[in-house]
């Protein structure tokens, strides 16, 4: 099975209640989206708040269901009960609050609930556990209270305990929104590690571009539907696109849309201050 | 400030007292009340001290961390002793100055009723000090599994229980932090009458609601995504099996709890026990 | 309206082993109108700074001074409502200690625990949600229903409203999307041209508040460690990342490309300004 992930025209209606808690109507979160995942791919969802990028990352997790269109997991489609927790194990899901998901009090105790309630034997669980805090290098933290860590630490716990359940692939829901510049840094490290060497698929949501940029593919999202998809540079460089969606790009890209504007030849698809760097220096020896 | 509530907060070292069955720290904890309740001298809370000041040393838990617990019961105590005190008018009269008499029948049962107070506390902190809520929870649920019998739904009950914990320490915190933004925005917690001081809670009661009901909803996706589904087909890390330690424990428990109930039974001077009724 | 830090130190646990100096010795000086950025990791020590500035954290050692007089003088305890009132506090996502039925009632908290008359109330109110851009449709809507960027505006109204002299605002764009934090960013740029108070924006982020402020104050470790214009901060570029801070992309940009032999000054930080400099540089239109 090459797809870790397909989606077939999954559409999504929230149901609108008014102040008496009466059904009055529904607004589509999610329209027809087409998006088909490989395994091993590391996939970054952009898109500003209330682009249906949540809503649509909930899918795979088989916690939304779709209102019309179908959602694969590995072939599995989300709406077969029989395969719910199979799709949960094989796809797991990390969140924005660290605080908000975890469980239990002591840091290894949290890393085992997953695989507890899957039913794995004792000695697996506490093999996967320590598997799990090595591959996000929180072991020395095992007995260590969740309160005491940072924001970073606590989300990479979080991971741990994804992992532990050994899944395929990690759907990140805006893991570093509530994270400071070293938290952030610290989840990405993580993130690449573990898409880089142990091949599990990402799907990562977020509104930062400078993290979407580490992805192998950037799909944006606006209004529930998908608007663009392509590599970091395909996407970045339609500055003016991005820039209606009310999106960042990286700065040199920017610089580069603007210096264009005024016919000065830098590549449009520039995506650090080096490569501007470079562009620059590579045309004043041209002239 | 309310970050030194020490009550139901796990105190992370590694002690014998730690690696105990939480089922035994249960028993024990139980088996400890209700001795305490028995004592009635000066021998027997002498022997429940000692005894306590045993199992602590051995926790490798500071004592001073310990005795910060109690600051939240400082109200608790002050009334009760402060009760006793003065209400008790029976016995020989120490003190008479204007409408209060002490008595020292009064002094005796202050003394001693304070004590067991103290010495409850203490013991039941000791409990949550060394077992990490999860394992206690545990614990709970296989000491009541009997229970299940008559459909008392026990395993959601430990699950809540350990959640509350896990929660207790975050909307704390949370509360401070209400509290100085409202303070900031020029809200008065410390004068006025008490309705006065009531409503002026309620810009601190709506937010930390909101914010508890957020929190319980995303708690409740986040576990559904990791596979929770109740109590069926889960196993644990570490399945509760007593060791000979845990053995061991059990027996000195029992020998403790029945030293300290025997110990009501002393020939002592009467100025050394406290036979009145306490409040 | 000055500010006056002098000495400041603040310890955390004072005579536990768990004793932790959260402000070690700063001392600096706010006057009317400035535009500062506080920039510092987390755990640097600003946000106990910022506490203490408005009266809700009594330093350890030393004093604060607001127009000369000390804010913590024992003898005039009411003192410290007052300095609340004149140094608004806007803490990380305020949008938290919303609590009223309606916007309107919300905003009117801070006026109503002043004691004003009614009258003057309402107009405050009026006046602090125009500033934030809510018109009257707002004002009798449940501030719960309203989008995450606009109850973060309320929240900023709520201070607002009390008409403060300075106006702290602690990581105001925490959570937001790109477009909503560019959208704070120029509101309370606007609305400090408009009402003339000193704001001092909190942040571990250069790139966010370098192209508004006119001065950074860089907290690290407990410690003040620079006290200066952007441009001449952003020179230290190696000490600012070993705090973990990183320096805005354009002055690496700048420094990168006067190493190269580029004519290029120090203090560009508005990407605007770049384009310019680098037109005068390059010519119109040679490619």
């Amino acid at each position: 099975m090459e797809w870790m992930l397909e989606a077939e025209k999954v559409s999504y209606d929230y149901a609108v209640f008014d102040e008496n808690g009466a059904e009055t109507g529904k607004t589509r979160a999610v329209d027809r989206v087409d998006l088909k995942v490989r395994k091993g791919e590391f996939v970054a969802i952009l898109g500003h708040n209330g682009s249906g990028k949540s809503t649509l990352a909930r899918h795979v997790n088989a916690l939304f269901l779709p209102t019309e269109g179908d959602m694969f997991v590995e072939g599995m489609n989300t709406k077969d009960d029989d395969k719910l927790w199979d799709i949960r194990k094989k796809a797991g899901m990390v969140f924005q609050n660290p605080d908000n998901q975890i469980i239990a009090s002591i840091v290894e105790e949290d890393v085992a609930f997953g695989p507890e309630n899957l039913g794995f034997a004792p000695p697996k669980i506490v093999e996967n556990v320590n598997m799990g805090l090595a591959s996000v290098h929180m072991d020395e933290y095992r007995n260590a209270s969740p309160n005491k860590l940072s924001g970073g630490q606590k989300q990479r716990v979080a991971v741990a305990g994804i992992l532990a359940m050994e899944p395929d692939c990690i759907i990140l829901d805006e893991p570093t929104a509530m994270l400071d510049p070293s938290g952030r840094r610290e989840v990405m490290e993580t993130i690449n590690y573990l898409n880089r060497e142990k091949g599990i698929t990402i799907l990562y949501i977020t509104h930062h571009m400078d993290e979407a940029a580490k992805a192998d593919r950037i799909v944006v999202m606006d209004r529930g539907s998908v608007v663009l998809s392509g590599s970091p540079r395909e996407v970045f460089s339609q500055v003016d696109r991005m820039k209606e969606l009310g999106l960042d790009v990286p700065q040199a890209t920017e610089l580069a849309w603007r210096l264009r504007k005024h016919g000065i030849a830098v590549r449009a698809d520039v995506m650090t201050m080096e490569e501007m760097t470079e562009e620059l220096c590579r045309l004043k020896s041209g002239t | 400030m309310l970050r030194d509530i020490t009550i139901g907060q796990y105190y992370p070292v590694d002690s014998p007292v730690h690696r105990l069955d939480p089922r035994v720290k249960l028993a024990g904890t139980f088996l400890f009340i209700i001795s305490i309740f028995f004592v009635n001298n000066a021998v027997g809370f002498l022997l429940a001290l000692a005894m306590f000041a045993a199992v602590v040393k051995l926790s490798r838990i500071p004592f001073s961390y310990m005795v910060r617990g109690l600051k939240t019961i400082v109200i608790l105590l002050v009334f009760s002793v402060v009760m006793n005190l003065f209400l008790i008018k029976d016995g020989t009269v120490l003190v008479r100055f204007w409408i209060i008499t002490i008595t020292d029948r009064g002094v005796k049962n202050a003394f001693f009723l304070g004590l067991r107070l103290i010495l409850l506390v203490l013991g039941s902190s000791l409990m949550t000090l060394t077992t990490t809520p999860l394992s206690l929870t545990d614990g709970m649920e296989k000491a009541m599994r009997p229970l299940k019998k008559i459909h008392i739904p026990v395993h959601e009950i430990s699950m809540m229980m350990s959640i509350a914990l896990r929660f207790i320490p975050i909307l704390l915190e949370e509360t401070d932090k209400i509290m100085k933004a409202q303070q900031a925005r020029g809200a008065d917690f410390e004068t006025g009458n008490l309705i006065e001081r009531a409503k002026a809670m309620v810009p601190i009661l709506v937010p930390l609601f909101i914010s508890a009901f957020r929190r319980a909803d995303d708690l409740a996706t986040a576990m559904e995504s990791r596979c929770y589904r109740g109590d069926s087909g889960r196993t644990r890390m570490k399945e509760l099996k007593y060791t000979k330690q845990d053995r061991i424990a059990y027996l000195i428990l029992i020998l403790g709890a029945a030293l300290l109930i025997a110990s009501r039974f002393l020939p002592l001077a009467p100025f050394l026990t406290n036979t009145g009724g306490t409040i | 309206m000055s500010i006056e830090v002098r000495h400041v130190s603040y310890l955390y646990e004072a005579g536990t082993p768990f004793e932790l100096a959260a402000l070690s010795d700063v001392s600096f000086t706010v006057n009317g109108g400035e535009f500062i950025g506080l920039i510092g990791h987390t755990g640097s020590g600003k946000s106990t700074l910022i506490q203490t500035l408005n009266a809700l954290l009594e330093p350890s050692e030393g004093e604060v001074l607001y127009n000369g007089k000390n804010i913590f003088d024992p003898e005039q305890k009411s003192r410290r409502r007052e300095i609340r009132q004149k140094v608004g506090l806007v803490f990380q996502y305020p949008e938290n200690q919303l609590f009223e039925m309606t916007v309107y009632k919300d905003v009117a908290f801070g006026p109503h625990n002043m004691k004003l008359s009614e009258e003057e109330i309402n107009e405050r109110v009026e006046w602090a949600l125009d500033l934030v851009g809510l018109d009257k449709q707002y004002y009798e809507k449940s501030p719960f229903d309203l989008s995450g960027g606009q109850k973060r505006r309320v929240a900023l109204a709520g201070v607002l409203a009390m008409r403060p002299e300075v106006l702290i605002l602690d990581e105001p764009a925490a959570g937001l999307d790109p477009q909503g934090r560019d959208e704070l960013f120029e509101r309370i740029a606007a609305l400090r041209d408009r009402t003339g108070m000193a704001v001092i924006l909190v942040s571990h982020s250069m790139d966010d508040v370098a192209q508004y402020v006119d001065r950074i104050l860089v907290m690290d470790h407990g410690k003040l460690r620079y006290d200066d214009t952007p441009a001449e901060v952003f020179r230290h570029r190696t000490e600012l990342e070993e705090m973990g801070l990183a320096v805005p992309e354009l002055s690496v940009l700048s420094a990168m490309l006067r190493e190269r032999g580029f004519d290029i000054p120090d203090d560009i930080l508005r990407i605007e300004d770049m384009e310019e400099k680098l037109v005068e540089l390059f010519g119109k239109g040679e490619a």
